[in-house]
């Protein structure tokens, strides 16, 4: 149960598959926000990362120094293959539940 | 220009506050990314136009510190324990004490046992102090129970009253609930003429059980009926009810022969009752009679018991007892012949104890010094040892743990030690428990009920707790104080300071003076424990004896009685192995005496402030039997015995008191006890009757012809092992038809040895508990000195390498010791001359503060010490220069 994938968890790895090699905390929180439409906690965000990378689900590395974030470093976040398995089974789980399921948007 | 600070700092940068608490509070994994994607952030807000970006850098700041906060409060696999929770620190704690014990097993295994050492024979000596001297009588609320004692003329303390007297004070009813007497303790014979059993017997006033409290667990109560039948119903011991009846429960109503007489039994003792009468222990007593009432005042022969009404005080009751004397004074005049006339209440346990309670306080004394010196020697250790790890600690300290958290460590792991020690101690405390059971003197009151409970462990748990707060209080102190880890390049070479060195000979100095004083008071109770063994008795304490009692239905008048005991001394005078016989009335140390005055003055009154001797009623032989030298004259003649003649024999005491010119053989003395006014044939070697270490009271002889006081107390002495004549001696009386049993066989050296028996067993206790001092300091001083050599060993090793001979090294390490030793033997002369008053009572044929004790004492503790520093001291002067300084390049 204790790798078992929150919510969050996902959409993260999710943002993290979007943004491809430009996936780092600014643009991930960013994107999480538009993609959800609402306002998301940022040390959640980065919470979720670290147990993430705790699980082996995402490595980081991180990049050069910016005189922009006063002189520190970004860190780059990618998925392992792990990752991208458990996504796809996560997907394969939700299809078939939907599958015949619909829901009216009203 | 602008007066705003955040826009003197750029306005791209973040409130600097908030950067710093970020970079505080934040993991250092996180740290820098999260800063750096905030700043980014926040740059980019203020890029876009954004409004109150410090705003929403501060809510940021404040969301991630508390969500990591959160987070690292749940994710605790990922950090190591914090250490805040109470529970969590002290498992931690426990765990890495542990740890280093085990690692350090010689050190851990020296402070229990030296914590053993300390509280094992403490907890057995409060234990045996809980038991004689604490523990409530075995009465219905004891301490309202009082014991009566009385001053009459030069008779003090005496502890018996007259019937008459009894009478009258159980009138008092506003002040006492009851006052009961009790007879002296007699013997009677059990069964039929041919096979007579010797017990003890006792008479009670009947409401005497109900007034302790005491119900008979068979049977029923005496009643005032009870003490008017002839003969008077029996209560019966217990363990008599076991062995002789085997604990038949229809046993009351039965008669059970009681000196030729069918005797009703009544009821049967609790087990374990034992009648409490005054000092000493009490004597076990198989028979309890309902005794017949009497109304003779002038005869003071029964220790008296009263219960105090409720809500009277002992000050109040004596007050009304001292009104009590004065009237009875007035109303009695001839009885009451002498000046004074008190009847002194005793609370009974105060009364019983005595005699013991000087002799278990100098031994709970001794037993507490050996404790301090225990707990020094183990603090001495904990601080040593902490010396040693004063570099282990320091880098604890650089790595962040904090003081409380240092001084938590300390704390637990001389808990550890001290639960060790108690465990120890416990069970060097039981083992010393059933050791004093059969050490200790019979005439210790209430030993019987001494045995391994509980609450020994309870003692020693709490003594280690003592121990603990003694022992690892001094470590804790110098932990805070910060001491061990002042810098970390202590035990350099700089360093030639041994850190904490004068805590350590601090504790070491009290140790060598509180030996000092052990070791005066062992050395003053042995030599006064010698003296008193070679103290010359006046009689052979060879001599076997043994009472005779006779069937005074049989024999009712006085020649018949001197007849028949004439005839039982010369039969026994024909049993193979008997050298002498004779025989008296009371027997030197047995504790029973008989007092009254005397006089050479024929024509003075009776009574006044005259003299007073012990009086003894003898048959002729006794002295030769006794081997007791005459002075002067000769002894009784039996001629003289059987007429009845009024002739004595005294003691050279008295003979030198009354009669100073040296000429008392041919002399009259007026005597008590109604004794005729009778001429002195003999005057004989004074014996040591009532204590072995003084004179107490001259003392006169009568012939049993003159004076009956049966029964008499035979006195044979052999040319084999004494003990093994009784067969033949009971046989021989039992020819001589007397009734009775034989009873009572007992060599006299008992008596002496019963008599010296408390001043022996304390000697022995405070004895080993100076031995034990003196090794506990010796081995205090050695761990000590060790770990001060160890820690000069780099000063000592460059003095070597400079070239300070072997010599000059001793005689530097000397100096340290030599001063400790210099400040702390006078200490501890000052603190022994300071408690010997305490011993005084003890103390015999020496001055309590004897300069030769006092210098041995000085002498011993010295010895001590030497024996704990040569062996560091030898090591120290050998040391290889060489390769200790390479050793710590």
């Amino acid at each position: 149960m204790s790798d078992a994938l929150g919510e969050l968890e996902q959409l993260v790895l999710l943002t993290i598959l979007r943004l491809g090699e430009d996936a780092y905390g600014v643009p991930i929180v960013e994107e999480l926000r538009r993609h959800t439409r609402q306002s998301v906690l940022r040390p959640s965000v980065y919470l979720a990362l670290r147990r993430l990378e705790a699980k082996g689900l995402i490595a980081s590395r991180l990049g050069d120094p910016e005189p922009r974030r006063g002189g520190r470093a970004r860190r780059y976040f990618s998925l392992q293959p792990a990752a991208l398995a458990r996504l796809r089974e996560s997907r394969r789980t939700l299809d078939s539940l939907w599958d015949g399921l619909s829901l009216d948007e009203s | 220009m602008t007066t705003r600070r955040g826009r003197a700092s750029g306005p791209a940068e973040p409130p600097r506050a908030a950067v710093r608490l970020l970079a505080v509070r934040l993991p250092a994994d996180d740290r820098d990314v999260v800063l750096g994607d905030l700043t980014e952030t926040f740059a980019d807000r203020i890029d876009a136009g954004c409004r109150l970006n410090r705003l929403w850098f501060w809510m940021q700041t404040l969301a991630f510190v508390g969500g990591f906060a959160i987070a690292r409060r749940r994710e605790v696999p990922r950090m190591p324990p914090s250490g805040r929770h109470p529970m969590r620190a002290l498992a931690v704690s426990l765990r890495h004490a542990a740890r280093r014990l085990r690692f350090e097993w010689r050190y851990a295994l020296g402070v229990t046992a030296i914590l053993a050492v300390g509280i094992g024979p403490a907890t057995t000596m409060l234990s045996i102090v809980r038991t004689v001297l604490l523990d409530p009588l075995p009465y219905a609320e004891p301490e309202r129970l009082g014991l009566f004692r009385l001053d009459l003329g030069q008779i003090r303390n005496h502890p018996g009253l007259s019937p008459a007297e009894i009478t009258d004070l159980q009138g008092l009813t506003g002040v006492f609930t009851a006052v009961e007497g009790t007879s002296r303790i007699g013997e009677v014979s059990m069964g039929p003429a041919e096979d007579l059993v010797p017990l003890t017997q006792v008479g009670v006033t009947p409401g005497l059980f109900r007034m302790l409290g005491v119900a008979p667990v068979l049977g029923r109560w005496p009643t005032a009926e009870d003490a008017r039948l002839q003969p008077p119903p029996a209560w019966i011991d217990y363990d008599l009810w076991q062995t002789a009846f085997g604990g038949s429960e229809d046993l009351v109503g039965q008669t059970v022969r009681l000196d030729g007489r069918p005797v009703p039994i009544a009821g049967v003792m609790p087990r374990g009752f034992r009648l409490v009468l005054g000092r000493g222990a009490p004597v076990p007593i198989d028979v309890y009679v309902a005794m017949p009432p009497r109304t003779n005042r002038n005869f003071w022969a029964f220790p008296t018991l009263a219960r105090l009404a409720p809500g009277v005080t002992f000050a109040q009751a004596q007050a009304a007892v001292d009104a009590y004397a004065t009237s009875a004074r007035a109303a009695h005049p001839d009885v009451y012949t002498e000046d004074d006339l008190r009847f002194a209440l005793h609370p009974l346990r105060d009364d019983l104890l005595r005699e013991t309670r000087p002799a278990i306080r100098a031994a709970l004394g001794g037993v507490l010094l050996l404790l301090l010196i225990a707990f020094a020697n183990a603090a001495a250790l904990v601080v040593a040892r902490l010396g040693a790890r004063a570099h282990d600690l320091a880098i604890r300290r650089a790595i962040g743990a904090g003081r409380a958290r240092l001084v938590a460590d300390v704390l637990v792991e001389s808990g550890i030690l001290a639960a060790a020690g108690a465990v120890g101690g416990a069970v060097l405390g039981a083992a010393g428990l059933v050791a004093a059971r059969r050490v200790m003197p019979e005439t210790v009151p209430r030993l019987e009920s001494l045995h391994v409970s509980v609450d020994l462990w309870w003692w020693s748990a709490a003594l280690a707790g003592v121990g603990l707060v003694i022992a690892g209080l001094v470590p804790v102190w110098r932990v805070s104080r910060g001491a061990p880890w002042r810098g970390l390049g202590t035990g350099s070479v700089r360093s030639g300071r041994a850190e904490g060195a004068l805590s350590r000979l601090v504790l070491v100095g009290a140790q060598v003076a509180l030996t000092v004083v052990l070791a005066f008071g062992a050395v003053q109770l042995v030599r006064s424990a010698s003296r008193l063994s070679a103290v010359d008795v006046g009689f052979d304490r060879q001599v076997l004896t043994f009472k005779v009692p006779i069937d005074f239905a049989r024999y009712q008048q006085a020649p018949d009685q001197v007849a028949l005991y004439e005839r039982v001394r010369d039969r026994l005078r024909q049993v193979a192995g008997i050298e002498a016989v004779g025989a008296v009335s009371h027997l030197p140390l047995s504790g029973a005496t008989l007092t009254d005055i005397y006089t050479p003055d024929l024509a003075a009154a009776p009574g006044g402030n005259l003299p007073v001797a012990n009086y003894h009623a003898v048959l002729p032989g006794y002295f030769a039997s006794m081997d007791i030298p005459f002075v002067a004259g000769r002894d009784f003649t039996d001629a003289e015995n059987r007429a009845g003649e009024p002739v004595i024999v005294v003691d050279e005491t008295l003979a030198r008191s009354a009669f100073p010119g040296g000429d008392a053989v041919g002399r009259t003395l007026r005597l008590g006890w109604g004794i005729p006014d009778s001429r002195i044939v003999g005057v004989v070697r004074h014996v040591r009757a009532i204590e072995v270490g003084r004179e107490v009271r001259p003392q006169i002889y009568a012939a049993y012809g003159t004076f009956q006081w049966p029964p008499l107390l035979f006195t044979v002495r052999t040319s084999r092992a004494p003990r093994d004549l009784e067969p033949a001696i009971a046989a021989a009386v039992a020819d001589e038809r007397t009734g009775r049993a034989v009873s009572s066989f007992r060599v006299l050296d008992e008596n002496v040895q019963r008599a010296t028996s408390t001043l022996r067993a304390v000697t022995g206790l405070v004895g080993t508990l100076a031995l034990s001092a003196g090794l506990l300091s010796a081995v205090g001083l050695y761990t000590v000195i060790a770990f001060v050599v160890h820690q000069r060993r780099r000063a000592t090793a460059i003095r070597s390498a400079l070239g300070a001979s072997r010599g000059q090294l001793v005689r530097h390490h000397l100096r340290t010791i030599g001063l400790v030793l210099l400040a702390a033997l006078p200490v501890g002369l000052a603190l022994a001359w300071g408690v010997a008053p305490l011993f005084e009572s003890l103390v015999f044929g020496i001055g309590d503060r004897d300069p030769a004790s006092l210098g041995l004492a000085l002498a011993l503790a010295t010895l001590a010490a030497a024996a704990g520093i040569v062996i560091p001291i030898q090591r120290a002067a050998g040391i290889d220069p060489v390769v200790v300084l390479r050793a710590e390049e």
